[in-house]
């Protein structure tokens, strides 16, 4: 064996220890064999150099596609990209929907379609390739974009001071048929002024009852009842020269509407009157034992009409006159 | 990625790793170029891959694998150097005007034989380069070497393989006279 085939066999790792040691000996000790040595080590560097400058010309035209290592599961630059991506998709479906007055059910789809599509073309420029892999994994992405992006109208909504409910504050209802996207739907909003609107009738009928001081206000609804006018003398007799009074009332009797009176207590009958409202009559004879000086004698009864819920009483006064 | 992933991938040989440290550093290299090559005879395409050659080489043979600085101090440090090294080669001076000092690399430093290895290269070319690989580095025997080549047989791939060693031993030996001159 030459000493350039010595040489190359400890390049090759062929040599056993004994030649190993052999080969050191001569190197420390032989000047000629160090120069044979020294030209062989530079051909064998020029070699390792060889194979990585061919590795580095194909990184530049062929793209390696192989598993990159990644210790870190989300790095800096990748939430970077990621709040980025969502922030772009948000953008563009908010955007989407002015210019094309697209409704809120739609809107979603435009997100999840931007989000998708874009992480998967992404992926695809960046590796120079396109694989069922890559494009799993643009799928995924764009889900996480997604998410992201309702996040990120749901803080815009928010910031925003629209009043929102714990319990429609939804990211991605699929499942249910309300959209989300915006998060106050036009459904929503239609409900919130419903109930605006009804607190409010209610507010006005708890003012008007209370202005009328009539007790609970009665809801009649569309259906009107029967009316008579009703004349109340202050007296039926009139002294010549004497002011005649009398009060002056619209009476109803509400249709279909089920109502008891009585006197005292006492349950009377009730006849509906020409115009049709019933109305219940006061009979009873008039008797005292003790008058005043002026020979009269004041006394009163109850009267109570009960409709629906609500009872309506009034203490009617009278005179009883001493018979002569 | 970090210094230490990149150090542990290149060293397992991961194409992947190898790709992403080839794209991560070319702001460096190429600041260097053009700022200490007013005359722009030194390409950076090139440039780059030899210093690229140089670290990725150093990592795989075990002469880098701890750094006390960032990779990036280190690559700028050879990009310097290995500059420096080819602008001396074209007999022109270096202008000193605005140049900074150079960080220390705590790394190892180009040798000599690495700056020569660079030059032989162009004696390299393939197939003889693909074959030396072959036969150093990939320790295939001759008869692997011809299936792969497509020789004839055992003896014709080990011909052929004497004849690349032997040119590329003359140039070596012609390389190494002309700097000790």
């Amino acid at each position: 064996m030459d000493d350039l085939e010595f040489i190359e066999k400890y390049f090759r790792n062929e040599l056993t220890p004994e030649e190993h040691a052999r080969f050191h000996k001569r190197l420390s000790g032989d000047a000629e064999f160090k120069q044979k040595f020294d030209a062989e080590s530079l051909v064998h560097k020029a070699i390792q150099f060889s194979r990585e400058k061919e590795r580095m010309k194909s990184y530049a035209v062929n793209p390696v596609t192989v598993k990159a290592v990644h210790t870190q599961w989300l790095d800096k630059r990748t939430l970077i990209s990621l709040g980025a991506t969502a922030l772009a998709v948000w953008i563009f479906s908010t955007f989407s929907s002015s210019v094309t007055s697209l409704s809120p059910e739609y809107i979603k789809w435009v997100g999840m379609v931007a989000a998708v599509a874009g992480s998967i073309v992404v992926l695809a420029l960046r590796n120079r390739t396109m694989s069922i892999t890559l494009a799993v994994t643009g799928l995924f992405n764009g889900f996480l974009v997604f998410v992201l992006a309702s996040g990120i109208d749901s803080i815009n909504h928010g910031a925003e001071g629209t009043p929102m409910e714990t319990s429609k504050a939804y990211l991605i209802p699929f499942t249910g048929d309300k959209p989300w996207w915006p998060t106050q739907s036009l459904e929503d909003s239609l409900e919130a002024n419903r109930k605006q609107m009804q607190e409010l009738r209610s507010n006005i009928r708890a003012l008007v009852a209370s202005r009328l001081n009539a007790g609970p206000y009665l809801n009649f609804g569309s259906a009107a009842g029967k009316f008579t006018p009703v004349v109340v003398p202050r007296s039926s007799t009139v002294s010549s020269g004497a002011t005649y009074e009398a009060d002056v009332f619209l009476a109803m009797s509400p249709e279909g509407q089920k109502f008891e009176m009585s006197v005292d207590g006492k349950p009377i009958s009730m006849e509906p009157d020409p115009s049709g409202v019933l109305k219940g009559s006061v009979s009873f004879t008039a008797t005292a034992n003790q008058f005043d000086q002026t020979g009269t004698v004041r006394k009163k009864f109850l009267v109570a009409i009960k409709l629906r819920d609500s009872t309506y009483t009034k203490v009617v006064e009278y005179t009883i006159v001493k018979p002569r | 990625m970090s210094d230490e992933e990149y150090l542990e991938g290149i060293r397992n040989d991961n194409p992947a790793v190898q790709k992403a440290f080839y794209e991560s550093y070319q702001d460096i290299v190429k600041g260097v170029v053009y700022k200490y090559d007013s005359s722009g005879e030194i390409g950076f395409e090139d440039h780059y891959q030899d210093v690229m050659v140089i670290v990725c080489t150093k990592i795989k043979s075990g002469a880098l694998t701890v750094l006390t600085a960032k990779l990036s101090t280190y690559l700028h440090s050879v990009a310097y150097n290995l500059l420096l090294y080819k602008i001396r080669k074209t007999g022109k001076t270096v202008p000193l005007d605005g140049v900074e000092s150079i960080p220390e690399s705590d790394g190892p430093d180009i040798d000599h034989l690495e700056m020569l290895a660079l030059e032989l290269l162009h004696d390299l070319g393939p197939p003889c380069n693909e074959i030396m690989i072959d036969w150093y580095l990939n320790q295939l025997d001759y008869e692997q070497i011809a299936e792969k080549h497509k020789y004839k047989n055992a003896n014709t791939a080990k011909k052929k393989k004497g004849d690349c060693l032997s040119r590329v031993r003359v140039a070596a030996e012609q390389l190494l006279k002309s700097k000790e001159m």
